[in-house]
């Protein structure tokens, strides 16, 4: 989880990108809420990779944890916890977290296996993982796919795709619980919220699971 | 950061328990810690906070090596 350059110099232009696309920010929340498990408790709920807290303030995370100290500067005056760290080596106590949010953070780090172990570490059994991709295989993650080197938030990143990311996810003994996706067109162009079950054609795929019994 | 968020956190390296060292609080909230370190109970390295924000890197990751 090293590639914080961009995100660490410019914490105001990657906060320009949800004012400039509020419809799909929009779309991207609702599909998030909706994946998001019945019961946790919210002082147990910590975001990887927070960022400016875009998605945990809206979403109620209480805890964000990333690599990029001014991008938390943001997100502490949203009223999240924030704390410097890594995914692979998270500063955060054995079964310490109900749920777990990582939000097209696997596309930026340095080692999913490890994050994954890392996450399975911190989540209560019962706890829940909620993980959002930008599906490289989805028509629009094919063109985002195209264009990533002329972005300078996406240059470093390794899109997956839904797939992949639901592979890795059981690899690292998580079932499966709920797929949902969003975004099917360029994001500028996107109106009311359009949620559906399932993956493939939306751009920013969630997926629901919990670690195996 | 909120006092209470200790029980949930850790060291990076080891998991094992932080103790707050030097902790300087908000004027206007006893329990929001603005200034101080975290060091970790077994190996005893020891993490910053600075303007409430705890830097839990691991020390090689770091970007300025503290004094």
């Amino acid at each position: 989880m090293t590639v914080v350059d961009p995100f660490e110099s410019d914490p105001d232009e990657y906060d320009a990108w949800f004012d400039a696309n509020a419809d799909a920010y929009r779309a991207e929340r609702v599909a998030l809420e909706r994946a998001l498990p019945a019961d946790y408790r919210r002082s147990r709920t910590v975001e990887i990779g927070a960022g400016t807290g875009r998605f945990a303030e809206p979403l109620g995370i209480s805890l964000g944890v990333d690599p990029a100290r001014s991008a938390l500067v943001r997100a502490r005056e949203r009223d999240i916890e924030s704390v410097q760290g890594v995914a692979e080596s998270l500063p955060v106590a054995d079964d310490a977290v109900d749920l777990a949010l990582f939000v097209t953070v696997f596309a930026f780090v340095d080692d999913l296996e490890a994050t994954l172990a890392e996450t399975r570490r911190v989540l209560a059994e019962d706890g829940a993982l909620v993980v959002a991709v930008l599906d490289r295989s989805s028509p629009v993650g094919r063109v985002y796919q195209e264009q990533k080197d002329e972005n300078p938030f996406y240059a470093d990143a390794t899109f997956l795709t839904a797939a992949e990311a639901r592979s890795a996810l059981e690899d690292a003994g998580f079932t499966i619980e709920r797929r949902l996706q969003t975004v099917f067109d360029d994001p500028s162009a996107v109106e009311e919220p359009d949620v559906r079950e399932g993956h493939g054609d939306g751009l920013f795929a969630v997926t629901r699971a919990r670690p195996d019994r | 950061m909120n006092e209470s968020l200790l029980e949930i956190l850790c060291c990076p390296l080891d998991k094992h328990e932080l103790e707050l060292e030097d902790a300087e609080y908000a004027a206007d909230d006893d329990e929001e810690i603005v200034d101080g370190a975290l060091s970790c109970s077994e190996c005893g390295e020891r993490y910053p906070i600075e303007d409430g924000i705890p830097n839990l890197l691991p020390p090689d990751m770091r970007e300025e090596t503290p004094a």
